[in-house]
């Protein structure tokens, strides 16, 4: 039994040492099967590395605005005031709202800059967003249009870049 | 070769035997892996309707024990279930060494995974690793006994995991150029809703900062592995990783990650030398 625990234990921090090697691996091993398997393992662990992708350190915001009741709300942040939140009252409720919205609408502005707004819209991504956004951000009534702006900031000169706007009805 | 293979096995055996964990540090650790859940499940309370019903958009629940929460039946119910998971996990705080209620609680932190599946972090999935090892750590094992060797095993496991986690953090730093030459912290002390510029000092924006910081960063991230397996170096690493995630949780809005790593750090802690110290203090 002992010989068992041991040899169960030798496995597992032999791959902990191959995963930690990983990133210095030769291309073909990268390119291989094994690469897949590898990222899988990393990500159900939790092993990443925070920011060290360039998207991860990009800055992005959101906007939303509802047509109902024959004219155009006004313009709402989507992450804005629960960061603020957040930031306020230490709400982590708040904190980990933003973080699915901000998710969510990552999400949707990535296919559509990949595929285009139309195969968005047809997207099971975009019917999970657009669901979370009426019930969360519109008390859970269709509106009979919305607006969404997707931006991406600028740090250098504190600016938003418009990345993806469509006016559809849900 | 047979042969070979056979020492290293045997060496690593007698290792494994002889690494001492005192149950102190099991009792904090798995005290504090279950308050932090349980505090994150109250905290996304008033949140819950909201989650639950983004999970279902998202999970059709099955009878398997992590997905029962989401089945239909519980539409209606999941605050008498969320209410019942955090009195699950409450008592399982004082009754660590029951089995069946570390199994219990891993459960309920997949219910919790699953239920905040897009707005989890690296901390969410260190904390269930966390609590899932623990289902087979206990507390008052007998020396030389299985039950003894298997906590040892576990424990070592944790503790190459925790340490793997800052080397493959330092080397994904390493081979990207904007870590190298620091222009990542001019992104990340701007980067919206993670920064808090309400805690981030306006010195520490400028370019030769950033380069500092940068550096630092990635030079911790390799030495705590190293340095915290040798005794005079431990108490001052650990001193710095306490300061450094609190410095990630406050400045990065990233609270229950820093939590979770600080957690981690007590597979390491070094109660018996506290103890001592106390208890010289009393006698004299």
């Amino acid at each position: 039994m002992k010989r068992l625990i041991t040899v169960i234990t030798c496995c597992i921090v032999v791959g902990y040492i191959f995963l930690a090697l990983y990133p210095f691996a030769p291309t073909y091993i990268k390119n291989s099967h094994v690469s897949g398997m590898t990222n899988k393992v990393k990500k159900i662990l939790g092993l990443g590395a925070l920011f060290d992708r360039p998207n991860t350190l990009i800055g992005k915001s959101a906007t939303y605005r509802f047509y109902q009741n024959g004219k155009w709300q006004p313009k709402q942040q989507l992450l804005e005031p629960l960061f603020e939140d957040y930031k306020l009252s230490g709400n982590i409720a708040a904190l980990k709202h933003c973080r699915l919205d901000g998710n969510l609408v990552w999400n949707i502005a990535y296919i559509a800059n990949l595929d285009g707004v139309e195969k968005m819209r047809h997207s099971k991504e975009y019917a999970e967003f657009l669901d979370h956004l009426i019930y969360r951000h519109n008390h859970n009534i269709k509106p009979d249009s919305l607006e969404i702006s997707y931006y991406t900031k600028n740090f250098e000169t504190d600016s938003l870049d418009l990345s993806l706007t469509f006016k559809v009805k849900p | 070769m047979n042969n070979f293979i056979r020492d290293i096995l045997t060496g690593f055996q007698t290792g494994i035997e002889k690494h001492n964990f005192p149950d102190t540090n099991i009792k904090w650790f798995k005290c504090c892996t279950y308050l932090l859940l349980l505090l994150k499940m109250l905290f996304i309370w008033p949140e819950l309707s909201m989650f639950y019903r983004h999970a279902l958009s998202v999970t059709s629940g099955s009878l398997m024990p992590h997905e029962l929460f989401f089945l239909p039946l519980f539409k209606d119910s999941y605050h008498f279930y969320w209410l019942a998971a955090c009195i699950v996990v409450g008592v399982s705080i004082f009754y660590r060494r029951f089995i069946l209620l570390s199994i219990a609680v891993f459960v309920i932190t997949m219910n919790y995974f699953l239920l905040a599946n897009k707005a989890i972090n690296t901390g969410d999935k260190l904390l269930n690793f966390f609590i899932f090892m623990s289902i087979f750590v206990q507390e008052g094992s007998l020396k030389n006994g299985i039950r003894k060797m298997i906590n040892n095993a576990v424990l070592i496991v944790l503790q190459v995991h925790f340490c793997l986690l800052y080397v493959i953090n330092a080397f994904g730093k390493i081979i990207n150029p904007f870590w190298r030459d620091g222009s990542s912290f001019n992104s990340i002390w701007h980067l919206s809703y993670y920064a808090n510029p309400n805690l981030i000092p306006h010195w520490l924006l400028n370019p030769k900062l950033y380069f500092i910081t940068a550096w630092v960063v990635i030079i911790f991230e390799l030495i705590f592995p190293v340095l915290i397996w040798f005794r005079p170096f431990k108490k001052p690493v650990l001193i710095a990783g306490i300061l450094f995630h609190i410095g990630i949780a406050a400045s990065l809005s990233l609270p229950d990650f820093g939590v979770t790593m600080i957690i981690g750090y007590l597979l390491f802690f070094d109660f018996k030398q506290i103890y001592t110290k106390a208890n010289t203090q009393i006698t004299v």
